[in-house]
């Protein structure tokens, strides 16, 4: 009996220890789950949130949820830390959701993603964005830049979901959106010929037109004109309406293409900001710049980007932009002092500008101007008192019908992203959400093949041989001792 | 502690232990990086660190399967038992030596990100983050080598039993998206770990009454669970495996984010390995 009692006694502190470690793990474990001290070691923070989405975050007065879609255990990782940034904020909660047993709350905000035969099933793996009544869903394949092989193959370039996100968040928390009116009555292309509408909503840009020639004035409710390629000049009454548009500190986004009759009012207009409008073509020469889908046509090339911040996701994707058959810009020679100009895009110093357009050569002309040529240029109010940008901004590009999808390419990717990247710019930080997305290409490497195979060699041969000999060496001497 | 660290660091290099483990270690690593990376000019060595993790498998054995059973087999491990290193300072000794040869090992592979930083620019901080990943990683699967060491009775069998638990938690996250989700199926769960655990109570106390009792406290308690607190039941099983789950913790690291959860998640699980190593030792001491 007392054996039995002392082995009771001796398995039950056994046990209660191995209860206490185990418990004591599991507590320092819950501990520095809830300390949650993590360190972004990558190059381009891609799981840190940017100042923008972190002053959005901060702002927040109503709460947000963030509903992720997938079965547990099949969590993406990388969306999922991200996740994790925004619901370390207060008013911001993140909830798991598997989608096989909430259908009637994927039920809800799919009814709420379309209409009819436009309603839309959310994929596993989207985020749905829920606050004050209104919801927004990210689909999965709005988290990441992805582009399409000419053999229909997906890659893959950049991660963007917190582009998508943060501005889901500004959406269903505050109800504003970015108001464009795609001006019409002269001809004018709209963004839905560029098949941008979608995505551009997606971002907080409400797109609504308005015939120019009806309307008494731009709309209150206007954060931004497009003027999209007139065919024909807007007439002085026209031209006002805008400019007391931009007097109100509205913005303007203005693509221009090479008309048979020259858009006189549209010109003197800019000439008030600055900007000469040159009639003619550039033409590179640069033959890293020519496209070999377009034979190398001098017409057609990848611009230089001049301005940081708006090029700066197509710089940090390592993405060219495509211009066709773009007019130029310069600055005035007589310039109000209170407007900046902003050089965007440029053709390089190999370049000339074709002023003679009946001269069909391909080689340069007496008559045409040398390179380099602004295909893209901007001009902000400033304050004469500060020297910082405020008030209204234009942005104008030489260039419409490079916006169209190309026969030879299609719609070009860095083209879009540089249109959503400028009317970013031009609404303003406080209204429209731009964060760049993070690029997931690799840093390039320029190693020969006898270089290639000297390393292999090292670590395939010598390194692993070099260790097993000497182990052999030692155990043969030991064994003879 | 000391002492028996130095002997066993001794003994790696005085046989061909460390020697195989290192030598079979870079020879695979260096296979690999070879393909992944210096003929497909890629300059992702994070990614490479991630997939090298199976390695593992094949050489954490090699490793690991001498500290105890060569003891056995020579007949010291009485010897060590009665000396006055204590249980702690043997198994950490004994432990430390082993995860010293993997760190030797895993000091010779920074050559490989270094030649690829002659060709091109590397991502330093991730690759610093993801080499402290592995190590703790490695040292994780170490301590489940050592307790299996301390299990098996023979370094062949010690080998077989420490590649098998390592493929056990490497297929872990597998079998998670395979297991029932639902609020039963957790009740049930519930009741069979309560099963276990009553099972080795009585195989130490020969108490069938505290067993019973014990049972059926259990029972009482997961039908109470499973009628107020379903939800929490939900997913149990893949919750309580994913807990277990040293691969997965890792992805993290390989993404370039240094997480402290994760370290001492890493830390704490070898601290249990080498806890219930030495209770075994112990139990043997006075058995």
């Amino acid at each position: 009996m007392k054996k039995i009692s002392f082995r009771v006694k001796h398995a039950a502190i056994s046990v209660a220890i191995s209860i206490a470690v185990l418990v004591g793990l599991v507590l320092i474990n819950m501990l520095a789950g809830e300390i949650d001290l993590d360190f972004d070691m990558t190059r381009r923070d891609m799981y840190t949130l940017t100042e923008e989405s972190r002053e959005l975050l901060d702002g927040l007065e109503e709460e947000v949820t963030l509903y992720y879609l997938s079965k547990t255990g099949q969590e993406n990782i990388t969306v999922i830390e991200l996740l994790k940034q925004y619901d370390s904020y207060n008013n911001v909660s993140l909830l798991t959701i598997d989608p096989d047993r909430n259908p009637a709350l994927i039920s809800r905000y799919t009814e709420e993603s379309g209409e009819g035969e436009d309603q839309k099933s959310i994929a596993t793996g989207s985020v749905i964005v829920v606050s004050e009544g209104r919801s927004r869903v990210v689909p999965n394949i709005d988290l990441y830049n992805i582009s399409y092989t000419e053999q229909g193959g997906i890659n893959v370039y950049g991660f963007k979901a917190e582009q998508s996100i943060s501005a889901a968040i500004q959406y269903t928390s505050t109800g504003e959106q970015v108001v464009v009116y795609q001006l019409l009555g002269h001809n004018e292309y709209t963004f839905d010929d560029f098949n941008y509408t979608e995505t551009l909503e997606k971002s907080n840009f409400t797109l609504k037109t308005l015939n120019m020639t009806t309307a008494a004035a731009i709309p209150e409710d206007a954060d931004i004109v497009a003027v999209l390629s007139p065919s024909w000049d807007y007439s002085k009454n026209e031209v006002d309406k805008i400019q007391e548009f931009l007097e109100r500190g509205g913005s303007l986004y203005a693509a221009f293409d090479l008309t048979q009759d020259p858009l006189d009012n549209l010109a003197a207009f800019l000439v008030s900001w600055n900007i000469d409008i040159m009639r003619g073509i550039i033409m590179e020469q640069d033959t890293n710049r020519l496209i070999p889908e377009f034979g190398g046509a001098p017409v057609v090339f990848a611009p230089a980007y001049e301005e940081e911040e708006i090029a700066k996701p197509l710089i940090e994707n390592n993405q060219s932009m495509i211009i066709a058959s773009s007019m130029g810009f310069v600055e005035t020679e007589i310039r109000k002092r209170n407007i900046e100009f902003i050089p965007i895009l440029s053709s390089t110093d190999k370049s000339w500008f074709r002023i003679d357009l009946n001269t069909s050569s391909q080689n340069r002309v007496i008559t045409d101007k040398s390179g380099p040529i602004y295909a893209s240029v901007g001009a902000a109010e400033k304050s004469m008192e500060t020297g910082f940008q405020e008030g209204a901004k234009i942005l104008i590009l030489g260039s419409a019908q490079s916006f169209t999808p190309l026969s030879e390419i299609g719609s070009l990717k860095a083209n879009f992203d540089f249109t959503l990247s400028a009317l970013g710019w031009l609404a303003g930080s406080e209204k429209a959400i731009n964060i760049q997305s993070r690029s997931l290409y690799q840093f390039p490497m320029q190693m020969s093949s006898a270089n290639a195979y000297v390393y292999a060699g090292i670590v395939v041969i010598f390194i692993p041989f070099a260790i097993i000999l000497t182990g052999l060496i030692i155990y043969l001497r030991r064994k003879r001792l | 502690m000391r002492a028996v660290y130095k002997k066993e660091l001794k003994s790696y290099f005085l046989t061909p232990g460390a020697y195989i483990f290192m030598g079979a270690f870079l020879l695979i690593a260096g296979l690999l990086f070879s393909l992944q990376n210096i003929f497909t000019g890629n300059s992702d060595f994070a990614t490479f660190l991630g997939s090298l993790i199976f390695i593992f498998l094949l050489v954490v054995p090699i490793l690991t399967m001498r500290l105890f059973t060569e003891e056995k087999r020579q007949k010291t491990d009485t010897l060590l038992l009665s000396s006055p290193v204590s249980i702690v300072g043997i198994v950490l000794g004994k432990y430390l030596a082993a995860v010293t040869v993997f760190l030797l090992t895993l000091v010779v592979t920074i050559l490989f990100p270094l030649f690829l930083s002659f060709h091109g620019k590397m991502d330093w901080a991730q690759i610093w983050g993801t080499y402290i990943g592995f190590f703790f990683l490695g040292s994780a699967f170490i301590a489940i080598g050592t307790f299996l060491s301390e299990v098996a009775e023979s370094q062949t069998s010690a080998a077989i039993l420490t590649f098998c638990g390592l493929l056990a938690s490497w297929v872990i996250d597998y079998v998670r998206s395979f297991v029932p989700m639902s609020s039963m199926a957790g009740a049930i769960f519930i009741l069979i770990l309560a099963g276990i655990a009553i099972a080795v109570f009585q195989n130490k106390a020969q108490d069938w009454r505290i067993s019973a009792a014990a049972a059926v406290v259990a029972i009482v308690v997961v039908i109470i669970l499973y009628f107020t607190a379903a939800d929490a039941l939900y997913g149990l099983i893949s919750k309580f495996i994913a807990w277990f789950s040293l691969t997965s913790r890792f992805q993290r690291f390989s993404m370039g984010i240094l997480k402290l959860d994760a370290v001492i998640y890493y830390m704490s699980f070898s601290a249990f390995f080498l806890y219930i190593t030495g209770s075994r030792i112990e139990n043997r001491r006075w058995s």
